[in-house]
């Protein structure tokens, strides 16, 4: 938890303070909106696959998203916690809107399913325990396990899962260290 | 695939637990998919660039949608909605504020022959109020009631949450009136205009008229429309009241009541609690009111945390908060017991 902690208090780190001179570029130059897309696509398909039953819905979303950004980027405000967590709200909104409701997209698949595009570190976590992590995770309230799917799978830090919940940063950290706490001792009791 | 300094610190924890997290989200698409997902990215950024850039802010597709939005809301507007605003003073208690208080909206979006129209709208420093009606232009047979239960709203800090008080009063089968309140995402929100971006996801169509599936027990007539309905507006946030902390603390026998902030806005006022000591099994209620200015005013929402956080609100609100408040909580409600009162915190607003 120390580790998640630190990391979750973590401030800005320089690669946002980059993302801060592009969204301000987004609002006139294609190019700059390009590069965020470049650099923000894969964590925001990686946050509606958690939301969405199969790939395709979640690629569906995740162009939404990027489209529904490029309409909005005159309306971007840095205050809100940064471009990634805006990003990531908006794709919120757009499952929301598709009426696919907060729910374990991938931790619903067959575990011992051989994912296309499987990269050599997704292959370290074993079945069993990705079987076991998954039924962990589904287990949690919904906040809590919202706050994991926005943590792991968008890695935001917490202020930036707070703003993407309407939530504090310290309210939003002890969410997270909850349901880590829940996690691991299932986790545990199955090792 | 970009890397970012934030997925090097990620993947470099120390913790087990953590790892793993990292690896059973770290998904990513088809290349197929991929491709897709670029080439609707590449398509809609060449279009971008093709125009001169004077044009760049104005064509853009959202504002596209406003214009269409706003012709059709002029073309059509009497007809369907003139009949609906008497619905809205039948809603009770404060749900009849965007009609005192609200300023007119009437912003209407199409699709497939259902209106849907942001009629008015209240903001204070800790609620929005939007009234919003539904009606079916088509006048579609077997219809026989409408509801818009749901909206989504976000400004520049967040998506708000739901504050209740959502209802959906029928006019006739094909029209509908609505007023939902939301919680602002960052509190307490301050007075001027606010840009809001409100989407009603989906309606929902009655449909008495079409017979039942005889084998299907689980028929419902009610069957959900999906929009999305989508509007850009700004509502005036009223600015009066005043964000008061007394950081007050008493003791309820073996528990802590602490009240760090009071919200007084003109059409609520929010009481943020802390209750700490032995938990409950459904959380605590508070039960009581507060004297201020000669007037009293009831708790009659309450919503709790687990870790112990408490929002009262009461049934109205104050315009000017200067002066003496007091707190008074009669009883804790925690489900199978109840912690008897009362409890007064007193203090002074400027």
């Amino acid at each position: 938890v120390d580790d998640a902690a630190r990391l979750m208090a973590q401030p800005h780190d320089p690669a946002s303070a980059r993302d801060e001179e592009l969204a301000r570029a987004a609002r006139t130059d294609p190019d700059a909106f390009g590069i965020l897309y470049d650099r923000h696509w894969l964590a925001v398909y990686r946050y509606l696959r958690t939301r969405t039953p199969t790939d395709d819905d979640a690629a569906e979303l995740a162009a939404a998203t990027f489209e529904r950004a490029l309409a909005a980027m005159p309306r971007y405000r840095p205050a809100g916690g940064g471009i990634l967590a805006w990003l990531i709200t908006i794709a919120r909104n757009a499952a929301i809107d598709a009426g696919r409701r907060a729910r374990p997209g991938p931790l619903d698949r067959d575990v011992t399913d051989d994912r296309a595009g499987m990269t050599p570190e997704d292959g370290v976590l074993t079945r069993e325990r990705r079987a076991t992590l998954a039924a962990a995770i589904a287990a949690l309230p919904p906040d809590q396990r919202e706050a994991i799917s926005l943590r792991y799978a968008a890695r935001l830090t917490a202020r930036e899962i707070g703003a993407v919940l309407g939530k504090r940063e310290q309210a939003t950290q002890k969410l997270i260290e909850r349901a880590l706490a829940t996690i691991r001792e299932q986790y545990r009791a199955d090792d | 695939v970009p890397t970012t300094d934030r997925s090097r610190l990620a993947t470099a924890l120390g913790d087990p637990l953590e790892r793993d997290l990292l690896e059973l989200f770290a998904l990513h698409p088809p290349q197929a998919l991929r491709r897709r997902i670029d080439r609707r990215i590449e398509i809609v950024l060449r279009e971008w660039r093709a125009r001169p850039a004077a044009q760049r802010h104005a064509s853009r597709p959202g504002r596209r949608t406003a214009i269409v939005g706003a012709l059709a809301t002029a073309l059509v507007l009497a007809g369907a909605t003139g009949g609906l605003q008497q619905l809205y003073l039948f809603l009770n208690g404060p749900f009849d504020l965007p009609w005192h208080r609200g300023v007119e909206i009437n912003q209407s979006r199409v699709i497939d022959g259902y209106r849907v129209t942001v009629e008015r709208a209240y903001a204070d420093a800790t609620r929005l109020a939007l009234a919003i009606s539904v009606a079916d232009e088509w006048g579609r047979p077997g219809t026989t009631q409408l509801a818009a239960m749901a909206a989504t709203v976000t400004d520049e800090d967040g998506e708000y949450t739901s504050g209740g008080g959502s209802t959906s009063a029928p006019h006739g089968p094909f029209a509908a009136a609505n007023v939902t309140w939301k919680t602002p995402a960052r509190l307490p929100l301050p007075a001027g205009d606010r840009a809001l971006h409100v989407v009603v996801p989906s309606i929902m169509v009655r449909d008495d008229a079409t017979p039942p599936p005889t084998e299907d027990p689980e028929w419902n007539p009610w069957r959900t429309v999906p929009g999305p309905w989508v509007f850009d507006i700004v509502v005036p946030v009223d600015g009066g009241g005043a964000t008061l902390t007394p950081n007050a603390v008493v003791d309820a026998g073996d528990l802590t009541i602490a009240v760090p902030r009071v919200i007084a806005a003109p059409g609520v006022v929010r009481l943020e609690m802390r209750i700490d000591g032995e938990p409950s099994d459904v959380g605590w209620a508070p039960v009581g009111e507060i004297r201020h200015a000669g007037r009293v005013l009831k708790f009659v929402m309450t919503s709790w945390d687990a870790d112990g956080s408490v929002i009262v609100l009461t049934d109205r609100g104050v315009q000017d908060a200067a002066g003496e408040w007091l707190i008074q909580i009669d009883r804790l409600s925690g489900g199978a017991r109840d912690v008897e009162g009362p409890w007064v915190i007193r203090f002074d607003a400027p």
